[in-house]
């Protein structure tokens, strides 16, 4: 059976002699091709461009991509530039490929970074007594996120439909279901924690963990700050992850998330400077509906070499770059709500 | 129209009607073919009457007998049965075996174990020409399986270090550290033509290979490199299966899953593929339910291609019966008709056994004499240390006669070399040998323990004991479950020790990888050098054990309840006084008179312990040397003695 592979690779930016990082950093795909499919002619194309500080926010994203050289040979070298310190850049990569009988097309995602990364905050805006309120939140913890497009999902590049207010739930709806919860119910031990019972019409009756997708507080992603150093995890023998995100009673500390912060610490030093670091995540807070797309934010599809712009250069911010094929190729650069939330009918 | 399976019928919520058991039977309508009608009521007072016969009409297959008698009975490890309809787990072990039986016994092995040598023998050597001395450097040998900070480790100490060097990542995935492909990139920009393979190096090319290719860099730019590794060879793996299925009435899948690592990609394209060696009924081969079965398949190409499980399937078969209009439990007088049925197959994976657990190729590692030097094993720690590795994995490890190695120390960073694969430690021979340590938990399947000829003292137990003298006793551990404080234990957590210097291990990206101190045992682990249930022969003859030392060794023995093993405490080096590690039946003060026993209720002293506890193991059918004599005098407690207060 004909078939290829494509990587999903993370990259660091180098670390200068000054000690500053540089920004920029090359990047070579990988393909695997099966023994039965022998590709002589090779495309690569770079469909979208995301990061952590697209329509951040605090942050305005320059990132650009460029090949170094033809994009057309099997191994070419794409350089990401104008990253910012502590942005985070996803870069999904495609690659057709022929062997003059069959064409084949996958595509990877590419994470490139520079310095720290960092959790960006962006702004979400629900009615409330007739107007419009808004809030500054934060989605999903950014090593998270990073995982997540590592593991080939292509969630870290969101449709359309899934950046817009209306699919979504609400901060308001969020926080109400945050006054819902039980919080007297043990929700120990963590093996069991994906689920709780609530009282429901006199009956107790299981459902699912409650989702924490938004939170204000970027700590409340971590079990113990963003730091994997001794102190930082003993300091979970004191406090218990949950007090993070309930606002009822505290809980008390439980010595089995010191347990796991550090085999977390033990498991997560993975060899090289494109490696990060992983901190625990708060425990309480659900991993597997995490919303890793970045909500509420421009889901455009970025320019590609045969949409405008320069050659093989792709531009994000904003709403720039909406490609050319599109039914409309403007967008105002503040929409219906604020700077950097487009809707769906205003783009 | 609605095609839910029978009798599996979700009546949803609310119903009072049963299904599985008549509450009201009507034994007086009868069903043969599809134009006879039912209604949802009798439906569900005579599920398998009406199963019986869709079945028969429609010629459709099922399992009638299904092994759920422990249904409900949840099943937290081995040894632990929960009850769901009570607070706390309760332990059940008859329940377990009745669950072992009905799953039967899996093993799985590699019949042709060398083929992986291919990948852990073979090396190539960097190089680099230094541009200011007009020379050519050459490094030492690098393993196709040395992850990104081994190699550049041998690039700054064998190539170039500096400004002018090089880091080294994993280029792209950092789930994988070992095999490649590797980033090299300069530390500095300008035009560097940067590290290559020296050609004529690869010891084997034909089968596993390398290369570097990349962009040499600019005044504005760093040069960027990527080394590759490919897997060129193929082979034939040859695997094995054996097990015993006591079910007759189940289709059996059996097999292995395949972990495929593709070279090119840097990482598993499938981590339990699954290959199956034999499907059938079982019971029709050999009229027995033990089966073996051998398989073998080659590996793809550029990939690697690891058995990590044997597994076993059980098929059993349901029907899905096709109805002319739904069914619906609120309308329980609408006539229903059966117009098909089809077979609907349940796949439950029965049991699992490891081959290469974690898609790890475990090696039996072995240096010669003099031969554990940094040039060869640096990434372990050679010479002064051995301290397992993170990513590699071993079988067995054999050290011999190499007398700069002073520590043998496996800490839980390094989990992943030793848990559930290394069985055997053979360091013998090492003069200078003093600290040896290896973390509780990662030793379960440890079965020989070989120290002979180091210069071990166990120096840390006795500080302890003779604080602590009176409380000097054997423990029994609970073997089904350690967690448990044996009877008898001493409270001693958080007893821990300095490691020194030359014994603690720091790779990997500069983080703090290693502790200052080892913790001496866990908490309700028995003190000693090892906590399994396996490890019966134990050999620290000629090292530099006091009593106390051969204490910890007797009483570790001892508290793990097992027969038929062997220790060996002979031939300690000398020492003064009380502390000599030679026992008999004359000396009954070793602590200078002191008799032990907060109310002086036993004497009995350090010599006579050990005595004791030669005694119960011999009468285990331990084979026990040490110097000295007098195991078998009475102590007025002799084999009888008893464990702990």
């Amino acid at each position: 059976m004909k078939y290829f592979n494509l990587s999903s690779s993370i990259y660091k930016t180098r670390p200068k002699q000054d000690g500053s990082n540089e920004s920029f950093v090359n990047v070579f795909p990988f393909a695997s091709y099966s023994d039965s499919f022998k590709p002589n002619t090779f495309q690569w194309t770079v469909l979208n461009v995301n990061s952590n500080f697209k329509n951040s926010t605090f942050y305005k994203s320059y990132v650009n991509t460029k090949f170094i050289g033809p994009s057309n040979i099997k191994n070419p070298l794409l350089k990401i530039r104008r990253l910012q310190e502590g942005e985070v850049v996803f870069v999904q990569l495609h690659l057709e490929a022929s062997d003059g009988q069959d064409t084949l097309s996958k595509a990877c995602n590419i994470t490139a970074y520079r310095g720290d990364p960092v959790n960006s905050p962006f702004n979400i805006f629900y009615p409330k007594n007739g107007k419009l309120n808004m809030e500054t939140v934060y989605d999903a913890a950014i090593e998270m996120q990073m995982l997540t497009a590592n593991f080939d999902s292509k969630k870290v590049f969101p449709a359309i439909s899934e950046t817009v207010q209306g699919s979504k739930e609400t901060i308001g709806e969020h926080l109400a279901y945050l006054e819902g919860l039980d919080l007297e119910k043990d929700l120990s031990p963590l093996a069991n924690s994906k689920s709780q019972k609530k009282q429901l019409n006199g009956q107790e009756v299981k459902f699912e963990k409650v989702n924490f997708a938004f939170v204000k507080d970027e700590l409340a992603f971590y079990a113990h700050g963003r730091s994997l150093d001794n102190d930082s995890i003993d300091t979970l023998n004191f406090q218990n992850p949950r007090n993070f995100i309930y606002t009822k009673s505290e809980v008390k500390p439980e010595k089995i998330h010191v347990i796991k912060a550090y085999e977390t610490k033990r498991k997560s030093q993975h060899p090289g400077f494109n490696s990060f670091i992983n901190p625990m995540l708060n425990p309480y807070l659900t991993k597997g509906k995490a919303r890793v797309f970045f909500p509420g934010r421009s889901g455009h599809v970025a320019n590609t070499a045969n949409q405008g712009c320069s050659n093989n250069n792709t531009t994000t911010g904003g709403c720039q770059g909406y490609p050319a094929s599109s039914n409309n190729n403007t967008c105002a650069s503040n929409t219906t709500f604020s700077q950097g939330f487009c809707s769906e009918q205003s783009c | 129209m609605g095609k839910p399976r029978v009798p599996n019928i979700k009546l949803g919520k609310g119903s009072k009607i049963k299904i599985g058991h008549s509450i009201l039977q009507n034994q007086n309508k009868t069903w043969s073919e599809t134009g006879d009608g039912f209604t949802y009521t009798d439906l569900v007072d005579r599920p398998d009457y009406y199963l019986g016969k869709f079945a028969k009409a429609f010629n459709v297959s099922y399992n009638t007998y299904e092994a759920r008698k422990d249904k409900g009975l949840h099943i937290i490890n081995p040894k632990e049965v929960k009850n769901p309809n009570e607070t706390k787990p309760k332990v059940d072990i008859s329940k377990w075996r009745e669950r072992t039986r009905l799953k039967g016994e899996l093993t799985g092995s590699i019949l042709n174990p060398s083929y992986y040598d291919n990948f852990i023998d073979n090396e190539y050597k960097l190089a680099y020409f230094d541009p200011h001395a007009q020379q050519e450097r050459i490094s030492r040998p690098v393993k196709y399986y040395h992850t990104c900070e081994e190699i550049q480790y041998i690039i700054e100490n064998d190539l170039v270090s500096g400004v002018s060097g090089y880091d080294v990542s994993s280029a792209g995935n950092i789930q994988f550290p070992q095999w490649g492909p590797y980033l090299i990139e300069a530390r500095s920009t300008g035009e560097y033509s940067g590290i290559y393979i020296k050609p004529g190096t690869q010891t084997d090319p034909e089968f596993i290979s390398g290369s570097i290719e990349g962009y040499n860099g600019d005044i504005n730019d760093y040069s960027s490199h990527i080394l590759r590794h490919y897997k060129t060879g193929s082979g034939l793996i040859q695997s094995d299966i054996t097990f015993f299925e006591p079910r007759k009435d189940v289709f059996v899948n059996a097999g292995i899953t395949v972990g495929i690592f593709d070279f090119n990609v840097g990482t598993y394209i499938n981590r339990a593929q699954p290959v199956q060696f034999v499907s059938g009924w079982n019971g029709l081969r050999e009229n027995d339910f033990f089966h073996r079965i051998t398989g073998s398949f080659y590996d793809s190409p550029n990939c690697i291609m690891i058995p990590n499980k044997a597994y076993k399937v059980h098929v059993t078969h349901d029907i899905n019966v096709d109805f002319d209009t739904s069914l619906d439990p609120e309308d329980t007088d609408k006539i229903i008709h059966a117009t098909g049925a089809r077979p609907h197959f349940n796949y439950q994976k029965a049991q699992t056994a490891n081959i290469y657990p974690g898609n790890k190729i475990p090696q039996h590692f072995y240096a010669g004499p003099n031969d554990y030097t940094s040039e060869k094993y640096f990434q372990y720690g050679a010479p002064s240390g051995f301290f397992g590795h993170k990513y590699d994995s071993f079988k067995s490890i054999r050290i011999k006669n190499n007398p700069e190695l002073k520590a043998f120390r496996i800490p839980i960073a390094n989990e992943n070399c030793a848990f559930k694969t290394l069985k055997s430690i053979e360091v013998t021979d090492c003069a200078n040998l003093d600290y040896f340590w290896i973390h509780p938990n990662l030793t379960p399947v440890l079965q020989k323990l070989d120290f002979s000829g180091c210069n071990i003292n166990f120096d840390n137990y006795h500080k302890y004991h003779e604080d602590q003298y009176e409380n000097l006793k054997f423990v029994k551990l609970n073997q089904e479950n350690p967690k448990i404080n044996p009877s008898g234990a001493l409270s001693i957590e958080g007893i821990t020790q300095d490691v020194p210097d030359y014994a603690r291990y720091s790779f990997y990206n500069g983080f703090e990888t290693d502790t200052e101190k080892d913790r001496l045992q866990p908490k309700g682990c028995v003190y000693g050098p090892i906590s399994n249930f396996k490890c019966k022969h134990l050999n620290f003859a000629g090292n530099n054990l006091n009593q106390t030392g051969v204490f910890a060794l007797v009483a570790n023995c001892v508290a793990r309840q097992l027969e038929d093993g062997y220790l060996n405490v002979s031939d300690q080096t000398t020492r003064s006084g009380p502390q000599n590690a030679v026992f008999n039946g004359e000396r009954a003060d070793a602590y200078g008179g002191v008799k032990i026993g907060k109310h002086d209720q036993v004497l009995q002293d350090i010599n006579n312990l050990v005595l004791t506890g030669i005694t119960i193991l011999r009468n285990k059918g331990w084979t026990v040397i040490y110097d000295g004599h007098g195991a078998e005098v009475d102590l007025g407690i002799g084999h009888k003695y008893k464990y702990g207060k």
